[in-house]
């Protein structure tokens, strides 16, 4: 888990949303990332969907979530055989950075960035 | 995170302590009562269905292991164990007369993960000469880890375990 800090304010599940899918777009634009694995939000709404056979939402990828002390970022990634892990990796944290500096994700406090790489192929 | 992993099952448990799987179950909760405050469902869909929802999501999260690594920029991440092995079997399926068996790959360095400890055991074709095909193997396995993860092999411990005839 990466930790940072921030600043600013705000919260609310609709605008983490639309910063979740800031950072989608972002990060998906990387060269040597394939795609991004649902994330938790998807996960639920495909739950939900089962469950209570209703329709689900449009796949993020990514998931902006605050919770007491800041601001967490999951993103879950398969990759492809391009570049080097570790090459795509520091471009998706610098990426992320450059999102929250320019205000499409708002920080306060903490920034930890979590970040999975689930396949390579 | 686990960190030692043995090739072959590929279905082992994730070795999440109770810590962290308490957290990420109440992460799962906040998101599923978000999600559920969006709209209203029928009365009769709303016993259990929190429970439901998170065994659902527990289930689809479930990734396999995972190995914890970081860049030499000091970023760090995780990656699925499976595709570590993939990495070090090819290296070692690349050296003439050599099979890959089994493979540990365990976080390094200082600070930990910023390079790779490999295990490996290996099958040799009957006939070969074992100290140089060893340092054979080493090189491949060094340059192939750090040329695909981007990340050191600090160490690359190497067990011949049998021996085939073609």
């Amino acid at each position: 888990m990466y930790s940072g800090n921030g600043s600013v304010n705000g919260s609310n599940s609709g605008k983490e949303v639309v910063e979740s899918a800031r950072l989608a777009d972002s990060v998906t634009s990387i060269a040597g990332v394939r795609a991004l694995a649902p994330g938790l939000r998807d996960l639920v709404a495909t739950a939900t969907a089962k469950v209570l056979r209703r329709t689900g939402d449009e796949p993020v990828g990514v998931d902006v979530t605050r919770g007491g002390d800041g601001v967490k970022v999951r993103i879950d990634a398969h990759l492809d055989h391009t570049r080097a892990v570790a090459e795509v990796v520091d471009e998706i944290f610098s990426v992320v950075e450059a999102d929250i500096a320019r205000g499409a994700v708002e920080v306060s406090g903490r920034l930890d960035i979590d970040l999975r790489v689930v396949s390579r192929g | 995170m686990d960190m030692n992993e043995h090739v072959g099952s590929g279905s082992e448990p994730d070795q999440t302590s109770d810590d962290s799987q308490r957290e990420s179950d109440a992460q799962l909760r906040g998101v599923i009562d978000e999600y559920m405050s969006t709209f209203q469902p029928e009365p009769e869909d709303t016993a259990g269905v929190r429970e439901r929802i998170l065994q659902l999501v527990r289930d689809d999260l479930y990734r396999g292991p995972s190995t914890s690594l970081q860049t030499q920029q000091g970023h760090p991440f995780s990656i699925s164990t499976a595709s570590v092995r993939s990495i070090v079997r090819n290296a070692v399926d690349a050296v003439d007369g050599i099979r890959a068996r089994s493979v540990d790959v365990e976080p390094a360095g200082d600070p930990e993960g910023s390079a790779a400890m490999v295990s490996l055991t290996v099958a040799m074709r009957a006939g070969i000469s074992f100290a140089p095909t060893a340092e054979a193997i080493r090189r491949s396995v060094s340059a192939e880890v750090l040329a695909e993860l981007g990340i050191p092999a600090a160490r690359i411990d190497i067990n011949a375990e049998d021996v085939y005839v073609d």
